[in-house]
């Protein structure tokens, strides 16, 4: 993980600055006053289950949208935008849906050919670049959706949820791809749900729940300050509810992480497994199996929300 | 920069209208299906060749038996005596009949099987003549049975307007006949008698007679001479007619579900948030896909000119001559003013699914009644009364007043002059709903 400590905000190298952002809809609000901000050379990712603003945030970063109050300043030539609609032509191939948005981008045709066969190839999307999308799978669509948003030469990256629906094959090389777009300088901000993704590629996390943001910073100083503990987690033979029940009136933290699994937190694992065990025993609840792991940034936005990342 | 924007959507949204093979349907195999109907089943052809009557004549006349060499009125050696000598009058007719190309003569020996021929539409006309048909033709009134037929109504009325035409002229010809037949038997009886003179009137009275009996046998004489409109007439009027009538009814659905789903479409894919981010403004994209939609249409127009002309349409259409080029004008402002009308809609719809449905819907239905794919003359008169006031058929009868009717252009300039005001004026309604809609999705504009 990167090490940053400071607030993005203040940075000279600052690319795109959001300042307490209102979006109402009709009279709802979907944004409350959002703030946040992406340096050069630095991926701020948003994370935070579906519903939680997310996409309405990117969208009027991507000036689709207007901000009700508050405003987004963004100090660059280009901005590039990855729609979570993928907003493609199903009837032309992938090389035509590449070229028709080049075109918009005013790209020259020889970077085109370069940079896009490139993308399409790291994509291993190369060998189909001539046939109709129509014959894609999912995974392919999202694929070439990303590698045209790739494609121009910007200095924002607006990313919206990249990797959903892929194979962790498939994932892993998109984000080697966004790791690469970091190191060659540019400025990324992606929303996401997955923990995973958020943790390995972000060097700022802004955590948003309910159009607020909840939490923001490094990821490891998010995890000091809101899950400094182990997690245990139970696999049960029973109701994770009712486990749960048994722990906390015994004194434990715990929650319940699906229908079957209970989590623990816990200062010394050591020590407390053994009574944690014994415990759901006497509580008439059984353990299947047990893992003892390091928080989780879905550790960190339960302990913020008390609800899961996942809805 | 901003006409490259617009550029590349119409390109790669003609390219996504021409792979699509709903909208190929639409705009070309459809209409050219309409077509081909129009041209084999609404217009055979027979059609503006004259029609040929189907009569079925079941002959009972036993002739003029009592005619004799020492009966006076055989010896006038008038036509109609010479011939009821020969034969019954009865056969004459039915010679008459059978020598004239508009009738096809079917003989029958008894009413029973004519009436049901009759009854089955199998006969236009029918006609018994009886046994003293003949005799009574010579010395009295004749009386002969004449039924009309047809599959609807409206033959039956042309079936019986054809067989009264008919014999009112045969009636004629009866009566002048009898006439000649008197007045030579009036000069083989009264002999010098009829040689005097009457000087009042500078006439003889043999003139006077004969001049009297023609004018009861013939009081007016009637000229009637066909003068019809060609496109009425010529078969291959009607089918150049239809052919500018399936490039209209194309236009009407084709415009109105492009503006319909113009926008909604691009919500859907996510492409308006992609494009909008890219630096696209509403303007851009109503060029974009203004134009695209414009050369689907100048191509499927194409398509169905040469399907017409296949079909044996009469399109005319040169390069040289610049009243020509007014076609392309009218084809071009007749699909903006759909396109208007479908930017309209789109305001009531949500989906791409509802605004397609409802373009197509709306159009085929606009198509029938406004005068664009039938006849404004089928018409019942409300809808004329609307077909007259609705702008796109004003643009659609200009396009068939150059290629199909050869009008010179000080005939169409006025309408001219009235499709291009109404295209600004649908254009205008066209961008403020196009205006709200875009702004429904996008607020960046």
């Amino acid at each position: 993980m990167k090490e940053r400590s400071a607030e993005p905000g203040v940075e000279e190298d600052v690319v795109l600055s959001v300042v307490s952002v209102v979006k109402r809809f009709g009279g709802a609000a979907v944004l409350k006053g959002v703030s946040l901000s992406v340096a050069k050379g630095s991926i701020a990712s948003l994370l935070g289950p579906n519903g939680s603003g997310k996409t309405t945030l990117l969208r009027i970063v991507a000036g689709v949208l207007k901000p009700s109050s508050g405003e987004v300043v963004f100090r660059g030539g280009l901005m590039s935008y990855l729609p979570q609609e993928l907003g493609l032509f199903k009837e032309l191939s992938g090389w035509d849906n590449m070229l028709f948005y080049a075109r918009l981008y005013g790209l020259d045709r020889s970077y085109v050919l370069k940079r896009g066969r490139e993308l399409l190839e790291r994509l291993e999307l190369l060998n189909y670049a001539k046939a109709s999308i129509a014959k894609y799978s999912g995974g392919m669509v999202r694929k070439l959706s990303l590698a045209i948003a790739l494609l121009p030469d910007a200095d924002l990256y607006v990313l919206d949820e990249p990797t959903t629906g892929l194979d962790p094959s498939s994932r892993r090389s998109v984000w080697e791809l966004v790791e690469e777009l970091r190191r060659g300088g540019k400025a990324v901000l992606l929303s996401t749900h997955y923990m995973e993704e958020a943790e390995r590629l972000s060097d700022y996390v802004y955590l948003i729940h309910k159009g607020s943001i909840v939490a923001e910073g490094v990821v490891e100083e998010l995890k000091k300050r809101y899950a400094p503990r182990t997690v245990v987690e139970l696999h049960l033979y029973g109701d994770a509810q009712k486990a749960v029940g048994v722990l906390k009136a015994r004194g434990f933290d715990a929650y319940a992480h699906g229908d079957a699994v209970a989590r623990v937190y816990s200062a010394s694992p050591r020590e407390e497994v053994p009574q944690v065990i014994s415990a759901l025993y006497e509580g008439g609840v059984h353990v299947k199996s047990l893992n003892v792991a390091e928080p989780t940034l879905e550790d960190v936005f339960i302990r913020l929300t008390g609800e899961r990342l996942g809805g | 920069m901003r006409l490259g924007k617009a550029l590349a959507i119409a390109i790669a949204d003609f390219k996504s209208l021409w792979r699509e093979r709903v909208v190929v349907f639409w705009c070309i195999a459809w209409p050219i299906i309409m077509l081909v109907l129009g041209a084999y089943i609404f217009t055979p052809p027979e059609v503006g060749s004259r029609a040929t009557f189907v009569v079925g004549v079941a002959n009972f006349d036993e002739g003029f038996k009592d005619i004799t060499s020492a009966t006076p009125l055989a010896n006038t050696n008038t036509s109609l005596t010479g011939l009821v000598k020969e034969r019954s009058v009865g056969q004459l007719l039915v010679s008459t009949l059978k020598n004239m190309s508009d009738f096809k003569v079917i003989e029958y020996n008894s009413t029973e099987k004519l009436f049901v021929d009759l009854e089955k539409a199998r006969l236009d006309i029918g006609i018994v003549i009886p046994g003293n048909f003949s005799r009574e033709i010579v010395f009295g009134t004749a009386r002969l049975c004449v039924y009309v037929s047809g599959e609807d109504p409206r033959e039956v009325q042309i079936n019986r307007g054809f067989a009264q035409g008919f014999f009112y002229q045969f009636s004629k010809e009866v009566a002048v006949s009898k006439v000649k037949a008197i007045v030579k038997s009036f000069e083989l009886f009264g002999g010098s008698y009829t040689e005097i003179f009457i000087p009042e009137i500078n006439m003889t009275l043999k003139e006077v007679v004969n001049r009297s009996l023609m004018g009861l046998a013939n009081p007016v004489d009637v000229i009637i001479e066909e003068k019809v409109p060609q496109a009425i007439a010529d078969r291959p009027f009607i089918i150049g007619w239809y052919t500018i009538g399936a490039i209209g009814m194309t236009m009407l659905y084709s415009g109105l579900t492009f503006g319909a789903i113009a926008v909604v479409i691009e919500k859907e894919t996510g492409r308006l948030d992609r494009m909008i981010s890219a630096g696209v403004r509403a303007y851009d994209l109503f060029l974009g896909k203004t134009l695209s939609a414009t050369i689907m249409m100048l191509i499927a127009s194409i398509i169905i000119v040469l399907a017409g002309l296949g079909v044996g349409a009469r399109i005319l259409w040169s390069p040289l001559n610049p009243r020509d080029w007014l076609v392309l004008l009218n084809l071009f402002l007749a699909f903006l003013m759909t396109m208007s009308i479908g930017f309209v809609l789109s305001l009531a719809v949500k989906s791409s699914r509802a605004a397609s449905t409802l373009g197509t819907v709306l159009g085929l239905l606009l198509a029938f009644t406004t005068g664009i794919w039938v006849p404004k003359f089928m018409l019942p008169q409300p809808l004329r009364v609307f077909a007259d006031a609705f702008p796109v058929t004003w643009a659609i009868d200009a396009v068939r007043a150059v290629m199909v009717y050869n009008e010179e252009l000080p005939n169409i300039i006025t309408t001219q002059i009235n499709v291009i005001i109404a295209t600004v004026s649908f254009i205008v309604l066209g961008m403020v709903a196009y205006r709200k809609i875009i702004a429904r999705y996008v607020e960046i504009v």
